[in-house]
């Protein structure tokens, strides 16, 4: 057995079975080591992965042998490598992470259940971003989302309930509109297989269960991706639930929602259709400028910091949404270099607020006076995260911005650019709020140097670190996202 | 004639299930709202039948009209049995039903017609399914051959879909604890006509596991079904005696096991290098394949959903009652 | 072979006649007793004979036996569920309507709230109100 041609399969699969096999042992100990190995057994996969890619354009793998508009096929190519890393990479370290975080923060009769749940979210997300076929994009999104509604109602505030309610009643409709969107591009066409589907879709384009399609799986996804109007639901999920899950959907979940938008709009209904003969760019291009204003001033008024970031992530959204609304080629290359960064800086910084939890148990904005001297190594990285989300020069979150304001600048649309710049002084603002409590304010009395696990300020300093790397070394994450977006534009052969 | 009787009988379920949508929407009684939502999956499972969707009726009778209902009901025991009437509603959700309907409307318009032979449904992959399962798989069932075999990666994922449900309803309540709830009433004539027609239920549970691959049925309907042998058993004779038939913490183990025999089934191919899922594998004789390899996926499915379905059957029943003054 | 055609027609019919019978009784009858007195005949001799009807109308082969199998559980479990259901409204503090009463004057809303009510009683032990 090849193990190398099994890989786009074994992603999915092992840490699916390592889930069961959780439950099977029982045993918190071994349920978060398991959870590490399948983690470290993704990153493998996504690294090799990506480098096949890199050589053969693109994977296709047919499973239970049946090709492919019968079967259900893996297909693997740039975009998909590019999600694989960030949620395999992330994942890692919200493993590393998890040992002493979950130890404190969820009871001990959950704890194996938890590292099931985050193993299956993981399985969910990376099953999304392999997979080639329609049907299946909703069966593992259903999969991550089951997990995620139950992780974070695990939260230690009771808020926590309600805030998970509200995303499980919220992602349901996402989650029924998108199988409705599946159920009529299946009547008119006959096929689930994505590929195939954008073969035979162009034949119905012009037909009103195409267009009613089309407009269902938007707003689903949208609804997934916590697109402007319906965002709703993400502020009180990132703020209320554990910081392990916070740190990971952060990083990752609407990523993949964006994700699976960007395969939809480009790979499925063709970006002639889906951008331009909708209007659906100028709307994506209005909503992502509310989203980011809008956003970043929320953010501002918040007093939990926690909060504040989730707000900042509805911003960041608006970012990724404004630059695939330019439906241009550098604009898709910045929107994807911004979904690879921010999971970066969003990684960083919600797990320095999950190590701020671990010794306070709370993230209010007050509790944090004079935390810069108690817990400096903390403070430090939360600080790069910080300068990454505001986009200095050195940081990862720089090369994004930088690509966005040029795609914009290429498009001429300088007023939208000067909406970036004031985004950026609105995001130096809420950050700057934080960095003055921590750093200018003196500590209460009695508070001395808080001591932390280092497995948990290990993996905080490896995504912080990161962020400079990418920073300054882009080469890797711009090399991925524009190989991905010549395919998705059809550029190459 | 038959073909307009059809309709008729279609016409009809779907103004039931009409109906039974408004009726709910206006009664204030949960119990009785749950009644009535145990009647629609019951009409809807005609719906199907009438449309000869003989499987998915299966489910949505087994699943829709007997599961849910008996959960509705130990959710129901939890809460108040009134709907809270004052509560005001958001007058945002009416355009954007409104909204969402007409959009439906909108997009059925073009369908093809219901039955029409050129619809692209016909043409497409539906013949090469027929040619296939008879070539390749050799059973008679075709819905099986698609679920088990084709789109075989589909239902491994809807299995975890599943077990992932056990998880996270465990997660929120518990295994429960059954020494301080009230015992059933002893009642000879229950108990008398309630065992052999649990042993009926089981058997019956069996048949439709093992037979999935003849007829309607399979490893979803048939863990409902064995699941709800117990469920009436633990009604009737009361949890204590069903937890010690089936104690309650072997369950989320049983239900991973369900997961992995699904992945492994899977993983074997491997092993001779061919893809995750190709039954072919499995045997020396590439239909026998495929028969062994939907037995024992068909196999961690039933177990799966059995289990997962009493777990949440226990976990909901073994909550207290807290009362709200 | 003429016969048996006969037959099944007039099983079906007369089994069809017993389910609209059992579906007015439904309607028109005073009290849940009565009602639910009704509502069996539906289950057991309407459905056992519609099931005859079609039996005799497919002839002799495997589904012949199923059927007869389907007739036998129902004809166990349908009386056990009416005992159930009755045996639950006793409990729960139905009483059977025993004077001669208008059927209308009986189903009116208040009246049924009236049973709700009661049986929220015995079913929580707390209070008989319905909550505001």
């Amino acid at each position: 057995m090849n193990l190398m041609t099994h890989l786009p399969v074994l992603i999915v699969v092992v840490p699916l079975l390592s889930a069961a096999l959780c439950v099977l042992f029982n045993n918190r100990k071994s349920a978060w080591l398991i959870t590490l190995l399948a983690s470290f057994f993704c990153f493998y996969a996504s690294i090799n992965l990506i480098q096949i890619v890199q050589e053969v354009d693109v994977i296709i793998y047919s499973v239970g042998g049946w090709e492919a508009p019968l079967g259900i096929e893996l297909r693997i190519d740039a975009l998909n490598a590019l999600m694989l890393l960030v949620l395999s990479g992330s994942a890692v370290l919200v493993s590393i992470y998890a040992l002493k975080s979950v130890e404190k923060e969820i009871p001990v009769q959950n704890q194996v259940l938890f590292y099931t749940a985050l193993l299956l979210v993981k399985a969910g997300l990376i099953g999304i971003c392999v997979t080639g076929d329609a049907f299946n994009i909703f069966v593992f999104l259903e999969i991550s989302s089951i997990s995620t509604y139950a992780l974070i109602s695990l939260g230690h505030d009771r808020r926590a309930l309600h805030a998970s309610y509200q995303y499980l009643i919220m992602g349901t409709i996402g989650a029924t509109f998108i199988l409705i969107g599946i159920g009529f591009m299946y009547v008119m066409t006959g096929t689930l297989n994505i590929q195939d589907l954008s073969q035979r879709l162009p034949v119905v384009a012009d037909t009103s269960a195409i267009r009613a399609a089309f407009a269902f799986l938007t707003i689903g996804v949208g609804i997934k991706a916590a697109m402007l109007p319906l965002h709703q639901w993400l502020p009180n999920a990132y703020a209320y639930s554990p910081s392990v899950v916070s740190t990971f959907l952060a990083a990752t979940a609407t990523k993949v929602a964006i994700y699976v938008l960007i395969r939809f709009q480009l790979s499925l209904f063709g970006i002639e259709f889906s951008l331009l003969q909708m209007p659906f760019n100028k709307i994506l291009m209005i909503l992502g400028t509310i989203g980011i204003l809008g956003g970043s001033v929320s953010a501002i008024y918040q007093s939990n910091v926690k909060r504040m970031l989730a707000y900042s992530s509805v911003a960041q959204i608006g970012y990724i949404l404004l630059a695939i609304g330019l439906a241009s080629e550098p604009g898709f290359t910045a929107a994807l270099l911004h979904i690879f960064n921010h999971a970066l800086m969003k990684g960083t910084l919600f797990m320095a607020l999950g190590l701020i939890a671990f010794r306070f148990a709370s993230t209010e904005l007050s509790v944090m006076s004079g935390i810069g001297k108690t817990m400096p190594l903390t403070m430090a990285a939360f600080l790069i995260g910080g300068l990454s989300l505001i986009g200095v020069p050195g940081t990862a979150g720089f090369i994004s911005k930088w690509y966005l304001v040029t795609a914009l600048l290429d498009a001429s649309l300088w007023p939208l650019a000067l909406v970036i710049l004031i985004a950026s002084v609105l995001t130096l603002i809420y950050i700057g709020r934080v960095i003055e409590v921590a750093y200018f304010q003196p500590a209460p009395e009695g508070i001395t140097q808080q001591k932390v696990p280092k497995s948990m300020l290990v993996a905080l300093w490896i995504f912080a670190l990161s962020n400079i790397y990418f920073g300054l070394y882009s080469d890797i994450s711009l090399g991925i996202s524009s190989l991905a977006v010549n395919q998705l534009m059809g550029v190459t052969p | 004639m038959i073909a307009n009787l059809e309709l008729v009988i279609d016409i009809c379920l779907l103004a039931f299930l009409i109906m039974i949508v408004f009726a709910s929407i206006k009664i204030t009684d949960l119990f009785a709202v749950t009644m009535l939502f145990g009647i629609f999956s019951f009409v809807s499972a005609l719906l199907f039948l009438d449309l000869d969707a003989v499987d998915v009726a299966f489910t949505e009778a087994a699943v829709g009209a007997g599961f849910t209902t008996v959960l509705m009901l130990s959710a129901l025991r939890l809460t108040t049995r009134f709907e809270n009437v004052k509560h005001r509603h958001s007058l945002l959700g009416l355009p954007i039903v409104i909204l969402t309907g007409a959009a439906l409307l909108y997009g059925v318009a073009d369908f093809p017609n219901m039955g029409d032979a050129n619809a692209p449904i016909h043409h497409h992959l539906a013949p090469d399914f027929i040619r296939l399962t008879q070539q390749k798989i050799d059973i008679p069932n075709i819905v099986t051959a698609v679920l088990a075999s084709f789109r075989g990666y589909d239902t491994f994922g809807e299995t975890v879909v599943i077990f992932s449900a056990g998880a996270a309803v465990l997660m929120l309540l518990g295994m429960g604890h059954v020494e301080r709830k009230q015992e059933p009433e002893k009642n000879l004539i229950l108990w008398v006509v309630v065992k052999p027609m649990i042993a009926l239920i089981l058997i019956f549970g069996l048949y439709v596991q093992f037979h999935g691959d003849f007829g309607a049925g399979g490893g979803f309907q048939a863990g409902v079904i064995f699941a709800s042998g117990f469920i009436l058993y633990s009604l009737v004779f009361g949890e204590t005696y069903a937890r010690k038939v089936i104690p309650a913490t072997i369950l989320p183990r049983l239900s991973a096991l369900g997961v992995l025999i699904y992945g492994v089934t899977g993983l074997m191919s491997l092993i001779s290098n061919k893809p995750f899922l190709d039954y072919n594998a499995l045997s020396s004789n590439p239909v026998g394949g495929q028969h062994l390899g939907i037995l024992l996926v068909e196999a961690g499915v039933g177990l799966a959903v059995f289990s997962t379905i009493l777990l949440i059957y226990y976990s909901f029943s073994g909550r207290e009652v807290i009362h709200y003054e | 072979m003429i016969i048996i055609g006969w037959l099944s027609d007039v099983c079906l019919l007369l089994g069809g006649f017993l389910v609209l019978t059992g579906a007015v009784g439904l309607l028109r009858l005073p009290d849940f007793f009565t009602r639910l007195h009704a509502a069996s005949v539906t289950e057991t001799l309407g459905a056992v004979l519609l099931i005859i009807g079609i039996m005799l109308d497919t002839g002799l082969m495997l589904d012949t036996a199923k059927l007869i199998l389907l007739i036998c559980v129902m004809f166990i479990a349908n009386p056990t569920i009416t005992h159930g259901l009755c045996r639950a409204a006793a409990h729960g503090g139905i009483k059977p309507a025993m004077e001669t009463k208008s059927p209308m004057q009986n189903s009116t809303p208040s009246d049924s709230k009236n049973i709700y009510e009661n049986q929220i009683q015995t079913e929580t032990g707390v209070s008989g109100k319905a909550p505001k």
